[in-house]
């Protein structure tokens, strides 16, 4: 499965705030430090990076990827570092669903899963509302099933 | 403390603890006093009887606040619950639950020592751990034996007995001499560094004729070096495991006396060690990741430390605590991946990874080694992480996600399809543990 198509609007939006605030911080920084010409020098790596960023975000978007299996639910994400997680329901203790202001407007919401294990990290971002709270509730209801004790 | 205490009667710690608190402060006032006459090194002559009833002010203030203390302080522990009640202006009232109990900690400061005193530090996982100062010796151990139990049988579901009833006694499992530690620290880089690095800075200054730099360099390398080696040395001497009837309690330090108690269902994970130093002399250290933190505080150097530094069979002998039913050593193993090698030539060549239904054993390293072990009951989640280098030489790293965070499980530069067949056969998890988790009773005649 894969997310919302709806995402990838509000992550570009994202993007684009987190990586043009980040290189005008840093270009300005670099202005005072060196002088204008190093900070132009800076200000435009800054857009192009940007610009970068928010151009793969699509790709990010599309790459994204989860799927409940039978007993565990693997999630599988990353461009630059690959990354495949697979956490088995009977470890979950907890399943967020939880949306910032950007998600509700376009009517999203990520699911985290937490385990004991901080490292599990394992989040799904820019699911559609609805489709979120169901994958909670099965996601809870197979961890009932299968929990165990610390 | 003969006997079971009346119920629901309130207890006090020992009267003389209120001497040994106010003692500790004066100790550190005066600590802070002569440092301060030091530095000055002005006319003390004329100084000394204003300081003399300064200190005695001092001194009966603490005594008179240390016996306030003590007076309001009661604490009860019965069937039903352990309960502190402090403080008359500000009282405040804990109550903790017995199945929340973590850990029990019996702690002897220097001058409770010398009164051969105790004081029990109850962790329940939270930041606020309760600290009853100072206990009689016996007192606190038949404490601590009575609230592990407790915790332990609170969430089996089954009472046990009041204080005072004996508890199984714990047996000695490895005792490290003295010499064996004095060795192992003195040839520990570390410790060297540790060293190296002031004294270079002093001598540096003393070259360069910063002379009150130097003065006060090479007063506070010589404390700080003292200091150093007195936690690094002195502290672990004594090292002795013992098993209890819920897991290993370890005790070490010469004029502090450090126990902890690590509960064998806690330990997440195991990590042995040894520095390229050490290898000659055949000797090891054992670390554990435990659930909710070590049993000593954080960022203390020896953390949750099993073995200071022990042959391999005293290693094996508390790893067969950790995990009576063993199995962790005759894991089928495999190599990590020929592709790649020149990433990491040197590492590449022992290093093994491998897995079976219940463990999963890496062994990395070049001149210093370090195996990780890890009972896979108590892995969370499991994860293969691969960067553009890894992926174009057909390399993984895969990484076990566990609830002790000081140990990190993971086999590094593995083939990718090994890595994918791992993934799909490690999420299988077994949810209850294979090997049994309760020890072997424990055998009456081997006591101290």
């Amino acid at each position: 499965m894969g997310l919302s198509p709806n995402y990838l609007r509000p992550k570009t939006i994202g993007a684009a705030i987190r990586w043009a605030a980040l290189s005008a911080v840093a270009s300005a920084g670099i202005w005072a430090w060196l002088g204008w010409v190093w900070g132009v020098v800076a200000a435009a790596g800054g857009v192009l990076l940007s610009l970068w960023r928010v151009l793969r975000v699509r790709e990010w978007v599309r790459t994204f990827h989860y799927a409940e299996r039978a007993g565990d639910l693997l999630i599988g994400e990353g461009l630059f570092l690959r990354r495949l997680v697979c956490v088995p329901y009977g470890r979950m203790q907890v399943v967020k669903v939880d949306a910032g202001p950007l998600d509700r407007r376009f009517g999203l919401a990520r699911v985290s899963l937490e385990t004991a294990a901080s490292d599990s990290n394992a989040v799904i971002p820019g699911l559609d509302a609805s489709v979120a709270a169901a994958l909670r509730d099965r996601l809870i209801a197979a961890g009932e099933a299968k929990a165990i004790e610390l | 403390m003969s006997g079971q205490p009346d119920q629901k009667r309130p207890q006090r710690t020992h009267p003389a603890s209120a001497f040994i608190s106010g003692w500790l402060v004066v100790g550190a006032f005066l600590l802070t006093q002569l440092r301060g006459v030091l530095r000055d090194s002005g006319d003390i002559g004329e100084q000394a009887p204003l300081l003399l009833v300064l200190l005695g002010g001092a001194a009966l203030l603490m005594v008179g606040g240390g016996l306030w203390r003590w007076w309001n302080t009661l604490f009860f522990i019965d069937d039903d619950e352990f309960r502190v009640e402090s403080g008359r202006f500000f009282h405040t009232s804990k109550r903790l639950a017995y199945s929340k109990i973590q850990s029990v900690d019996i702690r002897q400061p220097l001058l409770a020592r010398l009164f051969d005193m105790c004081a029990l530090v109850v962790d329940t996982g939270n930041s606020e751990t309760v600290e009853l100062r100072f206990l009689r010796r016996k007192t606190a151990e038949s404490l601590h034996d009575f609230l592990l139990a407790r915790a332990a049988s609170e969430r089996a579901g089954q009472p046990v007995g009041g204080v005072g009833v004996p508890q199984p006694p714990t047996q000695a499992l490895v005792k490290l001499p003295n010499s064996q530690i004095v060795l192992s620290k003195l040839l520990s880089l570390s410790l060297w560094l540790g060293i190296a690095v002031p004294v270079a800075l002093a001598i540096a200054a003393f070259v360069l004729d910063i002379w009150w730099v130097s003065f006060g360099g090479f007063l506070a390398v010589g404390v700080g070096a003292v200091g150093f080696v007195w936690s690094r040395i002195v502290g672990q001497l004594n090292f002795q495991v013992s098993r209890t009837a819920t897991g290993l309690r370890v005790q070490h330090g010469l004029t502090d006396l450090r126990s902890y108690t690590v509960p064998r269902r806690r330990i997440q994970a195991v990590s042995i060690t040894q520095p390229w130093l050490w290898r000659r002399l055949g000797l090891y250290r054992v670390d554990a990741a435990i659930l909710g933190g070590g049993g000593e505080e954080k960022g203390d150097e020896s953390g949750s430390a099993l073995l200071a530094a022990g042959t391999w069979s005293q290693v094996e002998a508390v790893l067969g605590e950790c995990w009576p039913g063993g199995g962790w050593q005759a894991l089928p193993v495999r190599p990590v991946s020929k592709s790649g090698w020149w990433l990491h030539p040197l590492r590449y060549r022992g290093s093994k990874w491998g897995y079976d239904g219940h463990f999963f054993v890496a062994k990395y390293g070049w001149l210093d080694w370090e195996w990780v072990i890890a009972g896979l009951d108590k892995v969370q989640s499991v994860g293969l992480v691969a960067g553009p280098l890894d992926r174009r030489l057909a390399i993984c790293n895969l990484q076990l996600h566990t609830a002790g965070a000081e140990i990190s499980v993971m086999a590094r530069w593995i083939d990718a399809a090994w890595a994918k067949s791992a993934l799909a056969e490690l999420s299988q998890l077994p949810l209850t543990p294979s090997a049994p988790r309760e020890a072997p009773p424990i055998a009456t005649g081997g006591e101290e």
